[in-house]
């Protein structure tokens, strides 16, 4: 027992410190891993896309440290970053898993030198601002990753790809994942509960001094709690008011962002956020511009138009964008019907609650129209605004297709939106970008698999935007 | 601040330690928290049973038996229990507080694979969040 144990340490220390000397800031990985686990897996493996390692356990670490060194070339600190990561077994089954997990070790504020006094810090960036470690007896981030994924039962199949070239193919790039899990430890987050509005220790985040509401024109700090939790759900309205962001929004995200653009009645003017449909023609500038005319063939007053329409609903619809309502068929069932009508394009609105609108699935290549989706609440408000109109004349103006005064992924002002769907989405909601950002970007909740290793524009906003607290 | 304040400030704070934990620092002006007269229990306090295997008797078990209970080696492939404590304050020098940050506060990242193969892979906070959402069924949006 005790000569296994002398073994174990022996090996710990061996792999354990594994620093990054060619940034402007040094990260090192500090190995938890028991012997022959995780980090220290001894199972001889190829080298594979740049990564040279010989033993499972050392191509993760060289694929940890690779993703290190990226944040570590970026950033700017006097002040060793330890990274504490263990490989354990985390929740799985055969099609879902957790990959891991990542956050700072310890919030803290009202150091010496700090920027705004009564504001919490990540660790990491309190240690960089203050000049020296502020509590060595903690790592800045810790880690945790799932040793088991890709082995029967824990995503079977799949595995994480520990290459360096981000060629992972149907493989989960670690190096991606890594990236956005370090953002997250070093200060890309809110410690403010967004579901409770509840402050850490009464006290707000850094971050929180640049969430800007637009529907209220307060951020996060000015506001009360109930107000944080109304603020979380204004989808598409919370917006990062940080400089540095904001002047790199332009050469970051595509112009162009899909709308239903009502322009009359006054009382329902305005842009509505559409969710696009995986078939038929994309939403095109100057896109198409009729009045709307709703479809009505269920009681008691909702149109599915899941079969032909009746002669007065096709009269309504020829020449205009049909309203229609989701279920019973499929999207481009609806879509179709419309068409057969001779409507120029259709609006589909949602049957639930919630927001932002989600895309239409769906496939059929006859289908020539575009169409897109909003939400339940939206559509309720061009209904009632549809009540009064004629069997052929609604009086509602509109364009169905893209703004490309505004940005994918911004408002019209170029602040970049904050991930805020209702209902609210714990750890996705208010500490990522919104999911319509585009070209997709390192912190959006969902991982995509056309991202690179890069997180400084042209390419992504993560680092404007850790700029915009406090690092350099 | 000139440079070799700033100097001095900091190898006076590096020096001067880590933050330390509520009990051991208290804010200034405010009552130092009573010491604890609990003794010190050793690693996975609990009170502990042991069950000889040869003679299924409760006896004292030696040390190597209590090390071995209380400090449970998870076998290989096993998830760890999750054990959610109050949140650690700790203070320091010049009027810093932190808190310790526990998995309540990780991102953690789900993938889910779809039946033709499509991986999703998104955030959440929180293990409790991210083991119901590898529990939770995804659903098609095609209608």
């Amino acid at each position: 027992m005790r000569v296994r144990a002398g073994v174990a340490l022996l090996v710990f220390a061996n792999a354990c410190l594994s620093p990054s000397a060619f940034g402007a800031a040094t990260i090192t990985i500090q190995n938890n891993d028991a012997a022959g686990v995780g980090f220290n897996d001894p199972t001889v493996v190829a080298p594979v896309g740049g990564n040279t390692g010989t033993t499972l356990g050392l191509q993760r670490l060289i694929a940890f440290q690779a993703a290190a060194d990226k944040w570590g070339g970026t950033l700017t600190s006097s002040v060793t970053i330890v990274i504490k990561a263990d490989w354990p077994a985390l929740t799985c089954n055969s099609t879902s898993a957790v990959l891991g997990s990542a956050g700072a070790a310890l919030a803290i504020r009202d150091f010496f030198g700090v920027p705004v006094a009564g504001h919490w810090y990540a660790k990491a960036l309190a240690n960089k601002i203050f000049g020296a470690d502020l509590d060595g007896t903690f790592p800045d981030i810790n880690a945790h990753f799932n040793v088991n994924l890709g082995q029967p039962g824990c995503l079977t199949g799949t595995f994480f790809y520990l290459g360096l070239d981000d060629n992972h193919g149907s493989n989960i790039d670690l190096v991606t994942v890594l990236e956005h899990e370090f953002a997250h430890g070093l200060g890309f987050q809110t410690f403010t509960n967004g579901s409770t509005g509840n402050q850490l220790a009464s006290f707000p985040s850094i971050w929180d001094d640049s969430l800007l509401d637009t529907t209220t024109g307060k951020t996060w700090t000015q506001m009360t709690g109930p107000e944080r939790v109304t603020s979380a759900l204004n989808t598409r309205k919370l917006v990062w008011s940080g400089s540095s962001v904001t002047a790199a929004v332009p050469t970051v995200l595509q112009a162009g962002t899909p709308a239903l653009t009502v322009t009359a009645p006054a009382g329902a003017a305005g842009s509505y956020s559409i969710g696009t449909a995986a078939f038929g023609p994309a939403l095109s500038s100057p896109g198409v511009t009729s009045e709307v005319m709703p479809v009505v063939d269920t009681a008691p007053n909702s149109g599915l138009a899941c079969a032909a329409l009746s002669a007065l609903n096709a009269a309504a619809v020829n020449g205009k964008i049909a309203l229609v309502d989701r279920g019973t068929c499929t999207f481009p069932e609806k879509v179709k019907a419309a068409q057969n009508a001779s409507a120029v394009g259709v609006v589909v609105v949602d049957n639930v609650a919630g927001s932002p609108p989600a895309g239409m699935g769906g496939t059929d290549a006859t289908i020539t129209i575009p169409s897109g989706r909003i939400t339940l609440a939206d559509g309720n408000a061009l209904k009632a605004a549809l009540v009064t109109r004629s069997r052929l004349h609604s009086g509602m103006s509109a364009n169905l297709g893209i703004n490309l005064g505004v940005r994918l992924g911004a408002d019209a002002f170029n602040r970049a939106l904050l991930y805020t769907p209702n209902p609210f989405q714990s750890g996705s909601s208010v500490s990522h970008w919104d999911t319509i950002a585009f070209p997709n970007q390192l912190m959006e909740p969902a991982i995509n698999g056309d991202l690179t290793h890069e997180v400084t524009p042209p390419d992504d906003l993560t680092f404007p935007l850790l700029k915009d607290i406090g690092w350099n | 601040m000139n440079a070799a304040g700033s100097l001095a400030v900091v190898i006076s704070l590096a020096l001067g330690a880590s933050l330390a934990p509520a009990e051991q620092a208290p804010e200034a002006g405010k009552k130092a928290a009573s010491p604890r007269q609990e003794q010190k229990a050793p690693a996975g306090k609990g009170l502990v049973v042991f069950i000889d295997p040869v003679t299924g008797q409760i006896r004292q078990p030696d040390a190597a038996e209590i090390g071995s209970l209380v400090s449970p080696r998870l076998a290989p492939g096993a998830i760890a229990p999750l054990v959610e404590k109050p949140l650690e304050t700790r203070f320091g020098p010049g009027g810093a507080v932190g808190v310790v940050l526990d998995e309540r506060f990780e991102s953690f990242m789900v993938v889910t694979k779809a039946p033709d193969g499509k991986l999703t892979i998104g955030c959440v906070e929180g293990r409790k969040k991210a083991d119901a959402a590898v529990a939770a069924k995804g659903t098609a949006d095609a209608r």
